[in-house]
């Protein structure tokens, strides 16, 4: 069965993305209620997995908006609220320097952390991206570097190295 | 296009730190038994969308027309004249082979009783040489007289010794008898 076969993968794609579990939670449900939804509309010309990660990341995407726009218009605007929400959130115990590298992550604009999640954390080769993304893999290659490359920043100047 | 096995490759070339990350544990974690009460939310959520979004709308009465155009599609009517014309050259090819003519009556179909009954009864429609297989060699020249088929009154037709064995042999015992009396 479709959400059998995808829940886990999907579920650490979007967790990944949104780093909170009950956040990942709903994104996952919506994603599958879309997907369900939508299914009859697939066309075939993709693999389904690419356009379940698609689904899936267009609706992480969204969520994170919402998110920035919901915290904008609070009164405290000093901390990361993902970073924030993250150290609070129960389901999540990783180290001192697991929490930097998420908190590094998150200072990358959402489509450089997808690629840079994708690439890192999915392993997902170039070309399968560049469908679920539909960007050239030149591009993506790109992405990745340059997120890379402000994530060492970032350790750098932490005076992790 | 570089393959998993190759990706070691590539961060160790833009960002060796992260090769260094990846090996530990990265501290997420999530509920006991999530994975299998997730399906369940999705499902009721499917469920309570279905049931404020879908309400059954009146199917249109279709006429049979209709029905029929909504039936017909080349494919299926191609498909249903070979299988006719496969069909009917395969009767045409192992029909029975009558020669245009009605099968002979069988001795299952009339018994010996009958057709002896009719031909004494009607003598006239067979010709003489059927006549002398079933009739007795002296009642041939009446009939022939009667017939005026032939001009031979006294001759008739001659049966060969082993025509007339083969005659007698196939005779009942009543038509022996009679054959007798005559």
């Amino acid at each position: 069965m479709l959400m059998s076969a995808y829940k886990e993968r999907l579920y650490w794609h979007i967790r990944r993305m949104v780093l909170v579990h009950e956040d990942a939670d709903d994104v996952l449900q919506n994603t599958f209620v879309k997907i369900y939804r939508g299914v009859l509309l697939f066309e075939g010309k993709s693999k389904l997995y690419t356009w379940l990660y698609r689904i899936a990341t267009n609706e992480a995407i969204t969520f994170l908006q919402n998110r920035k726009r919901h915290y904008s218009t609070g009164i405290d605007e000093g901390d990361n609220p993902l970073v924030t929400r993250l150290r609070a959130d129960s389901w999540f115990d990783g180290d001192a320097v697991q929490q930097q590298l998420q908190e590094a992550i998150t200072q990358l604009p959402d489509k450089q952390r997808t690629v840079f999640n994708l690439r890192y954390y999915d392993e997902m080769p170039y070309e399968e991206m560049s469908r679920v993304l539909d960007t050239s893999v030149g591009a993506l290659k790109a992405s990745f570097h340059h997120a890379a490359k402000k994530i060492e920043t970032y350790f750098r100047e932490a005076d992790y190295f | 296009m570089k393959k998993k096995d190759e990706l070691p490759d590539e961060w160790s070339e833009h960002a060796p730190f992260l090769q260094t990350f990846k090996k530990a544990d990265d501290g997420f974690r999530l509920p006991d038994g999530y994975f299998e009460s997730v399906e369940d939310s999705v499902f009721r959520q499917l469920e309570a969308i279905g049931a404020t979004r879908h309400t059954p709308a009146p199917k249109p009465r279709l006429s049979l027309w209709q029905v029929l155009q909504s039936l017909w599609q080349p494919r299926l009517a191609l498909a249903f004249a070979g299988i006719f014309t496969v069909a009917l050259t395969a009767w045409w090819l192992f029909r029975p082979a009558t020669d245009g003519l009605q099968a002979p009556l069988t001795h299952q179909m009339v018994s010996v009783e009958d057709a002896a009954s009719y031909l004494l009864e009607n003598p006239m429609e067979l010709e003489p040489e059927d006549l002398a297989v079933v009739f007795p060699e002296d009642q041939l020249p009446a009939i022939m007289l009667e017939n005026g088929a032939s001009n031979s009154t006294e001759e008739g037709i001659r049966l060969a010794p082993e025509d007339l064995e083969l005659l007698l042999r196939d005779m009942t015992d009543e038509e022996l008898n009679n054959l007798h009396e005559l």
